[in-house]
């Protein structure tokens, strides 16, 4: 199935070269995803990405971008062809790279019931503290995203590591 | 692309809300939590909070739609100087003695679908 056209619009207005560089992974089919707009005044208030695909290989790779404009600035205009990041919000987000979603091999996530975390070898169930990481995947653009896991497939060697902060001396 | 291109992807607080609800009615159905709609949400935010949601699609979209029902109610707050909260002050001590119990069975029984079993009551809760 091919991308739905309104989220390719949206994912190449924000991220431009992000399909072009998920579909150089080897992509089987894009799943079937609406975009969710909130409007503002006359434009975008907030907006639903979601880029979900199969790979030839059976892995999965799945991003999920929710953008909200920051306080005090008009809704975004959908007839620009490109967008101010920093003009956005990021309440939430999801950048997965997996055989299946419960078991993922790195997923990087933030969602309003807590801070940003990891879900990392050795223990991918595990909440990492994303802070806690090298690198840092706080508001990691899903671009560099997409790139770490081409250089993973390519490289085979685990992209995260955890930091574990030293414990201050009595 | 104009906005009325994207018309039918436009979503309305309504429909954010009636999604919310109906995935949560979902994660109630799968953990055996038999509660009112307005505890549930507290419930399963902390039962997220614990780790006690197993990973998910259903999980996933749960917590992008919660965000965006956020998204709407911060934005009805900026819009109101002086909003006023919803429900009475009572209903929010008995949605959090609701919660608390729900959690409570979980940590006791070890078992969510002992929740309904046990669950008490918010008055009984709140020790009144």
């Amino acid at each position: 199935m091919p991308l739905d056209p309104k989220q390719r619009w949206a994912l190449d207005c924000f991220y431009p070269g992000l399909v072009v560089s998920t579909e150089q992974l080897g992509v089987e089919s894009f799943e079937a995803k609406t975009l969710v707009i909130h409007p503002r005044g006359e434009g975008i208030g907030l907006i639903q990405m979601e880029l979900k695909c199969a790979l030839k290989d059976k892995m999965q790779l799945a991003v999920v971008m929710q953008l909200k404009r920051k306080p005090g600035l008009p809704g975004f205009d959908p007839q620009l062809t490109s967008t101010d990041l920093t003009e956005w919000l990021y309440p939430y987000y999801s950048l997965d790279y997996s055989r299946r979603l419960s078991d993922a091999t790195f997923r990087f996530d933030l969602d309003r019931n807590g801070p940003a975390h990891v879900h990392i070898k050795p223990n991918v169930k595990d909440h990492w503290p994303a802070d806690q990481t090298t690198p840092d995947t706080r508001g990691m653009d899903p671009r560099a995203f997409v790139a770490m896991v081409a250089k993973f497939r390519r490289d085979k060697i685990y992209p995260v590591t955890r930091v574990i902060p030293k414990r201050k001396k009595p | 692309m104009r906005m009325s291109d994207l018309a039918d992807c436009v979503e309305t607080f309504e429909q954010t809300k009636a999604k919310l609800e109906k995935l949560e009615e979902r994660l109630a159905s799968q953990y055996g939590l038999n509660i009112r709609s307005a505890v549930l949400r507290r419930t399963l935010l902390e039962m997220d909070s614990a780790r006690l949601l197993a990973d998910g699609s259903l999980l996933a979209d749960w917590q992008a739609t919660y965000s965006r029902y956020q998204s709407w109610v911060e934005d009805s707050w900026s819009v109101d100087p002086k909003p006023k909260p919803a429900e009475p002050e009572k209903t929010e001590k008995q949605e959090a003695a609701y919660a608390a119990s729900a959690l409570l069975c979980v940590a006791v029984f070890g078992r969510l679908d002992t929740v309904r079993q046990h669950a008490v009551g918010p008055e009984a809760a709140l020790g009144a």
